[in-house]
């Protein structure tokens, strides 16, 4: 059986007294496009970043590829924060040459084509850039490594609808089928044609998860009004 | 990867630093070419009285430059290290595929670098705007005064109070860095003023540390100049390595980022 290519057992973390994610387990397979759903405060942040090493479990392991999460790892895992983290003095230029420096999988050409294609100034530094604007050179730095794990917490929340649309079909669409994407987002109606299954975490619990196209076909509905049930207010 | 991220920071620091080392350089040119015109231009009536408050206001300028850019260097070389690991920038910080000790050596490196070209253009900054054009003109007082100042302090330079003085910036720069460290990890909503009563609360330690080691070498020992230099040489090296120690251990298992 092939080792996953992510695996979380027993995983918690807490904020002080309060517990975000209480003996989770988790594994993913390589090559999927996983959807990982669910209203704020589910701990969806929580565990990306715990998977991506910036936060420290209180118990359990986190295994990417067999190996916990460390500088190896960062090589193989291109992780999107829900933040800018883009040093602001920084031009989109320096940081394409920054990424191409530090990361050996970046494809700089193809960084440069979508910059270019979503008409991202290169001279401009992060600070003059708009929010969106800055969302937009994280999101497509971030997608130009051939990882082999993707992180990306919130990447299409920020931009307009028609960046969203260009994003999901040239840079979700586009990438290797070896690749493994785990996506948390709330604009489930725009990645759902895009995901192959899928989480709902609700209070650092998963409360339903599988294939997405099983799920439709059993409850003959869309994921997007599954979460709005499983989730009513 | 660490020769990689010394580049990086080195460049990022050197961004900000740069234009305050330029304009220091800048005051000590026009210090140079005020103290050599005092001392050509003929010394009489209101020229002597306007030659006088340029040189004044010139060395003034040069030293209040000279202040500015030790400080002001300071602040942004701990900024950086601040920035690059506690605020959002550690979201892109930490994901390099680095270990936690290459990314705090490399800001250890290009810190204590630009540390000493600082050091170094300051005592250009003194030499050139004051001591040269001095030195050029042979004006036997001054000239002779400054020499022997100069001379006085080299040789106060031997090799151990050089090696000392090295130690002591790098433990400097170790102790403020792991301060920064402590406070931004575990003072979450406060993370300067947690920097601020880390740094004191050291301070405190490595001061009565001090006061055990000097009082221990003056009993036990001649006193003397060799031996106070060793005591301070192990007291930085202690500093030094326990604060490496310490941080890259709370980067390695602490480091929370919310």
């Amino acid at each position: 059986m092939d080792t996953p290519i992510l695996s979380c057992e027993a995983l918690s973390k807490s904020y002080g007294a309060s517990p975000v994610l209480e003996n989770f387990y988790l594994a993913l397979s390589k090559g999927e496009i996983v959807g990982l759903l669910g209203p704020n405060g589910s701990g969806k942040t929580t565990l990306i970043k715990l998977i991506a090493g910036l936060l420290t479990p209180n118990a359990g392991k986190i295994e990417i590829c067999g190996v916990p999460p460390s500088a190896a790892t960062c090589g193989i895992v291109s992780y999107l924060p829900d933040r800018c983290a883009l040093p602001q003095d920084m031009t989109t230029v320096e940081l394409v040459r920054f990424y191409a420096r530090m990361f050996s999988d970046f494809d700089r050409e193809k960084a440069e084509t979508l910059l270019r294609d979503l008409r991202v100034s290169p001279t401009k530094r992060m600070k003059a850039l708009s929010k969106g604007t800055r969302e937009k050179v994280l999101l497509i730095l971030t997608m130009s490594r051939r990882a082999r794990l993707y992180l990306l917490d919130e990447p299409i929340g920020g931009v307009d609808p028609a960046t969203r649309d260009y994003i999901l079909k040239t840079i979700l669409s586009a990438r290797s089928p070896e690749s493994t994407i785990l996506i948390s987002t709330h604009l489930i109606a725009d990645v759902e044609p895009y995901l192959d299954s899928f989480f709902f975490l609700s209070e650092g619990v998963i409360v339903a998860g599988g294939s997405v196209a099983a799920y439709k076909e059993d409850l003959g509905t869309t994921l997007d009004e599954a979460f709005r049930r499983t989730f009513q207010c | 990867m660490l020769k990689k991220l010394f580049y990086n920071d080195f460049h990022t620091i050197r961004r900000r630093i740069l234009p305050l080392l330029l304009a220091s350089l800048g005051c000590s040119a026009c210090a140079f070419f005020v103290v050599l015109l005092d001392a050509v231009l003929p010394q009489t009536g209101d020229i002597a009285v306007f030659l006088d408050n340029t040189l004044t206001s010139v060395l003034v300028a040069l030293l209040f430059a000279f202040i500015v850019l030790v400080v002001l260097s300071g602040l942004h070389i701990f900024i950086h290290y601040y920035r690059n690991f506690f605020t959002d920038e550690g979201y892109l910080t930490f994901m390099l595929p680095a270990t936690r000790e290459q990314l705090f050596v490399a800001k250890l490196l290009a810190g204590i670098v630009w540390t000493l070209i600082i050091l170094l253009s300051a005592i250009a900054s003194v030499t050139v705007g004051i001591l040269l054009p001095t030195e050029l003109l042979m004006r036997a007082e001054n000239a002779s005064f400054l020499s022997s100042l100069w001379r006085d302090i080299f040789d106060l330079f031997s090799v151990i109070s050089i090696v000392d003085l090295l130690l002591t910036l790098i433990a400097q720069t170790v102790f403020i860095y792991t301060a920064i460290t402590l406070g931004s990890l575990f003072f979450a909503k406060r993370k300067m003023l947690g920097s601020f009563i880390s740094y004191f609360l050291l301070s405190g330690i490595i001061s009565f540390l001090r006061t055990i080691l000097s009082l221990l070498f003056y009993t036990f020992t001649d006193a003397g100049e060799f031996y106070s230099s060793l005591a301070s040489i192990l007291l930085s090296l202690s500093v030094g390595i326990g604060g490496y120690l310490i941080t890259c251990a709370l980067l390695k298992h602490k480091l929370n980022l919310v």
